[in-house]
């Protein structure tokens, strides 16, 4: 994985586009995170360069992984690549989620604060340990009813306080540059720093960061959530993807390219028992989150 | 005649992990990581710490006593000048 994160940088850095790797064996080498393997490679891009980044990839035999089709809460915010004889993917990120105020805005600020690291040999670059550590933060906070999330946050919140380049007015900052004063709240009230105001100009974020950050039945949750945002004329269709997604969609979604027809109808049968006996919780778990958002 | 040091090539990544290297020159875009395996990662290890050719024989002549100094200075040559062919090491300046 360290290889491919080098690769990354030299590609973006080759073509002139600005990218931090994120995470992973940089996150290591800060001292942020103990060495761990991981199977992907994080890299967060100029939102107005990325599509040059994902171009530069496939000169190189890196191709898009396609999608299950399935609508996340939070949106699309990163693009995965795989190559048939890497055994790693990359994740190109063009924002990040968490980070409320606009990509362009947050990555400026991200930029602003990097570093290079020491990764596979090379010098790449990437966020100082006070800003990779609000990225990781964020990262766990909206998984954080998974319980090796939490388990997660607060290892990183223990280095945070023990780190000698981080300071807790440096979280700050950068949380209000970047519209994540809320959406860090969980890292702040670990590393004991006043939680600052929230911003009002991102209530909308916010409450879509709460349904995610709040949710244990994520893929039920979504579909949900995509429902209650599209507008009545639109809700049959999406209705009607949730419960019978096409072919292609569950090949993708479970690793299965030669499914034959009779195993689609198998797996269409599971998916839709599956979804309709989580809907009640997913439900729940979305009433919750936006009670919570109200209280804030 | 061989330099006296080399080192890994400006272009090329690479990491040690439980006795392999695996080595990838960033510049060629269809190159893919080559693996290092015993001796070779041993070499490489030592080359990329900064090892002159000197030292690195003297360190496979105690590593290896039963084989012959002439048979090690041929090998490692010819690894160093196999990894130089593939843009992987460079001669330090």
């Amino acid at each position: 994985m360290p290889l491919a994160c080098a690769l990354v940088d030299h590609v973006a850095r080759s073509q002139g586009i600005r990218a931090l790797c994120v995470k992973g064996p940089v996150l290591t080498a800060q001292g942020l995170r103990p060495a761990y393997s991981s199977g992907d490679v994080d890299v967060l891009v100029d939102p107005a360069r990325a599509p040059d980044l994902v171009h530069a990839l496939r000169d190189r035999g890196w191709e898009h992984r396609p999608d299950d089709a399935a609508p996340s809460v939070l949106g699309e915010f990163a693009g995965t690549l795989r190559h048939p004889t890497w055994p790693c993917e990359l994740d190109l990120h063009h924002r990040f989620p968490g980070f409320l105020a606009p990509p362009e805005v947050v990555f400026e600020e991200l930029w602003e604060r990097r570093v290079t690291v020491r990764v596979a040999g090379r010098s790449v670059q990437a966020p100082d340990p006070a800003a990779h550590s609000v990225i990781a933060g964020l990262n766990y906070i909206r998984d954080l009813a998974s319980q090796d999330r939490v388990v997660e946050l607060d290892a990183l919140a223990a280095a945070v306080a023990a780190h000698p380049e981080i300071e807790g007015t440096d979280l700050v900052t950068i949380a209000e540059a970047t519209g994540a004063e809320t959406t860090l709240r969980p890292l702040f009230q670990r590393v004991g720093v006043d939680v600052p105001d929230r911003d009002p100009r991102y209530a909308d974020g916010l409450d879509t960061w709460l349904v995610q950050a709040t949710s244990t039945s994520s893929t039920s949750v979504g579909w949900l959530y995509a429902l209650t945002r599209e507008p009545w004329r639109r809700r049959p269709s999406l209705l009607w993807r949730a419960a019978w997604p096409a072919a292609g969609s569950l090949r993708v979604k479970h690793d299965r390219p030669d499914a034959s027809t009779r195993e689609l109808l198998a797996l269409r049968w599971r998916r839709l028992s599956r979804g309709v006996a989580a809907l009640p919780g997913a439900a729940r778990a979305l009433r919750s989150a936006r009670r919570d958002g109200r209280r804030r | 005649m061989t330099p006296e040091r080399w080192l890994p090539s400006r272009e090329a990544a690479y990491v040690q992990i439980d006795g392999r290297a695996a080595v990838l020159d960033l510049g060629d875009p269809s190159a893919l990581p080559v693996i290092l395996e015993g001796t070779g990662a041993e070499l490489w290890r030592d080359l990329a710490g900064g090892v002159s050719l000197d030292d690195l024989v003297e360190a496979q002549v105690r590593r290896h006593p039963g084989v012959e100094r002439t048979t090690i200075v041929a090998g490692v040559e010819a690894f160093v000048a196999d990894l130089a062919r593939r843009r992987l090491l460079e001669v330090a300046t």
